[in-house]
C-alpha cells in the first residue's frame, strides 16, 4: 500500500484566514467588558457644562457659584425606583461631606411630586428643577438615576449610571476631591 | 496634559461657565447676584455654548428641520428607534431641545455636534464618513473585493486541476498524446469511450 502523500501548508489560505479571524477576535475581546446597553458620554474627563436651575423653593443655583468645591449632581425622579433606592446613601454622604455640594436634579417630573416625596423620605441637600430637560441633555443624561461627580476645577471625574451605594459614593468622592 | 495647558483649560471653562450663566439670565442683578426668578430661566433662549446661531429659519421650516435632525439621532433609552420616532421621556426632551435650538437659528451641523459632544457619535444613527468610520463604509466593499479574488483564485486552481486530470479531446486524439493519456487509467477509459462514440457517429 502506498503511504498517503504529505500535503504542505497552503500559506495563502492561512494568511487570508488569519487576516479575517484575528481582527474579529480582537474586536470581540475588546468588547467583552462593555455593557452593550450603556450610553457613552463624551463629557467625562472634561469641563462640566454650565447650568443654572431653580431649586424647589424657587431660588436659582448657578454652576459658577459652585466653583472651587467638589459637586455631586444626582439626576432623579419620583417615578424612578432605583432613584429611591439610592436616596438614603446620598443623604448619608451629603451629611458626612459638608465640603461637597450635593444637588438632586429633578428629571422629567413635577416639582410638587418631588416636594411630597421628600417630605416623607427626607433630604439633606437641595433639589433643582430641570423643567425643560436642558441641563439633563447638556450633561448627556440618558435616563435616571445618573450621578455626576465634579471636582473643584469643574471637571467631570465620573458619571454613574444606575443606583449608588455608600461605598461607591465614597470612592468617587475621593476621586473628585472630597475628604 | 502640561500644567499650563490644564490651567488655561480650567480658566477658559470658568469663563465659559460665567459667561453662559450671565447670558442665560439676560443680566446680572445688582451686586453681582443672579436674577432669582425662575421665569427668567424659562424664557432663556436656547443656546449652545461657544457657538453663534445664524438667522432663525422661517416658521414653516422649523418642524421639517427639527424632524430631519431628530430622525438622525438615536433614542438613548430605546432599541433601534430614532428620537423622532420615540415617545419616551428622554426622546421627547431631546425633541424639545432640538426644536428650541432650530428656532434659535442654529444650523443642523451645530446641533448634531452639540449632541455628539455629549453622547459621542453613538448618538448618530448614521456614522459620519470620517476617520476610523471609513472602515464601516469601505469595509463591505473591501470584503466583496476579497471575496471575488478568493472565488476567482479557487476557480482558476480548479480549472488547472481539471486540465491536468482531463486533457482536452484534441490533445487526447493527437498522435503524440497516447503515452501521456494512457498513463492515467481513468483517462484511458474516457478516451476509449470517446473513440467509440466518434466511431459510431462516423458509421452513421
Amino acid at each position: 500500500m502506498n503511504a498517503p502523500a504529505r500535503r504542505g501548508v497552503n500559506w495563502t489560505v492561512l494568511a487570508v484566514g488569519l487576516a479575517v479571524t484575528v481582527p474579529l477576535i480582537a474586536l470581540f475581546a475588546a468588547s467583552f467588558g462593555n455593557d452593550p446597553r450603556a450610553v457613552p458620554n463624551g463629557l467625562v474627563g472634561g469641563p462640566a457644562p454650565a447650568f443654572q436651575l431653580p431649586d424647589l423653593e424657587g431660588a436659582v443655583v448657578a454652576s459658577d457659584a459652585l466653583r472651587g468645591k467638589p459637586v455631586v449632581l444626582n439626576f432623579w425622579s419620583t417615578w424612578c425606583g432605583p432613584c429611591k433606592q439610592e436616596h438614603g446613601a446620598l443623604q448619608e454622604a451629603a451629611k458626612r461631606h459638608p465640603e461637597v455640594a450635593f444637588f438632586g436634579v429633578l428629571y422629567n417630573d413635577e416639582a410638587e411630586k418631588a416636594r411630597r416625596y421628600l417630605e416623607v423620605a427626607g433630604t439633606t441637600y437641595r433639589h433643582l428643577v430641570d423643567d425643560d430637560g436642558r441641563a439633563a441633555i447638556d450633561f448627556g443624561v440618558a435616563g435616571v438615576p445618573e450621578t455626576y461627580f465634579i471636582n473643584a476645577a469643574g471637571d467631570i471625574v465620573h458619571k454613574q449610571v444606575g443606583p449608588l451605594d455608600g461605598r461607591s459614593i465614597e470612592a468617587w468622592l475621593a476621586r473628585a476631591g472630597g475628604q | 496634559m502640561p500644567p499650563s495647558l490644564a490651567r488655561g483649560r480650567r480658566r477658559f471653562a470658568g469663563l465659559a461657565l460665567t459667561a453662559t450663566a450671565a447670558i442665560g439670565t439676560g443680566a446680572l442683578a445688582g451686586g453681582g447676584e443672579l436674577d432669582p426668578t425662575t421665569a427668567a430661566i424659562a424664557e432663556e433662549a436656547a443656546t449652545i455654548p461657544g457657538v453663534s446661531p445664524g438667522p432663525a429659519p422661517a416658521a414653516g421650516e422649523i418642524d421639517a428641520l427639527t424632524n430631519a435632525i431628530t430622525s438622525g439621532l438615536r433614542c438613548p433609552v430605546c432599541q433601534g428607534l430614532s428620537v423622532a420616532d420615540s415617545t419616551s421621556a428622554a426622546a421627547v426632551t431631546m425633541q424639545r431641545r432640538t426644536r428650541a435650538l432650530v428656532e434659535a437659528g442654529y444650523r443642523r451641523e451645530d446641533i448634531e455636534r452639540y449632541y455628539v459632544e455629549r453622547y459621542t457619535e453613538w448618538i448618530l444613527l448614521s456614522p459620519t464618513n470620517e476617520g476610523l468610520n471609513k472602515v464601516v463604509w469601505l469595509g463591505p466593499l473591501g470584503a466583496g473585493a476579497v471575496g471575488l479574488l478568493v472565488a476567482a483564485s479557487f476557480l482558476r486552481s480548479g480549472a488547472r486541476r481539471a486540465d491536468r486530470a482531463y486533457p482536452s479531446a484534441d490533445a487526447a486524439l493527437s498522435p503524440r498524446a497516447p503515452a501521456a493519456t494512457d498513463a492515467n487509467p481513468a483517462t484511458g477509459a474516457i478516451d476509449r469511450w470517446q473513440a467509440a462514440v466518434l466511431a459510431e457517429v462516423d458509421d452513421d
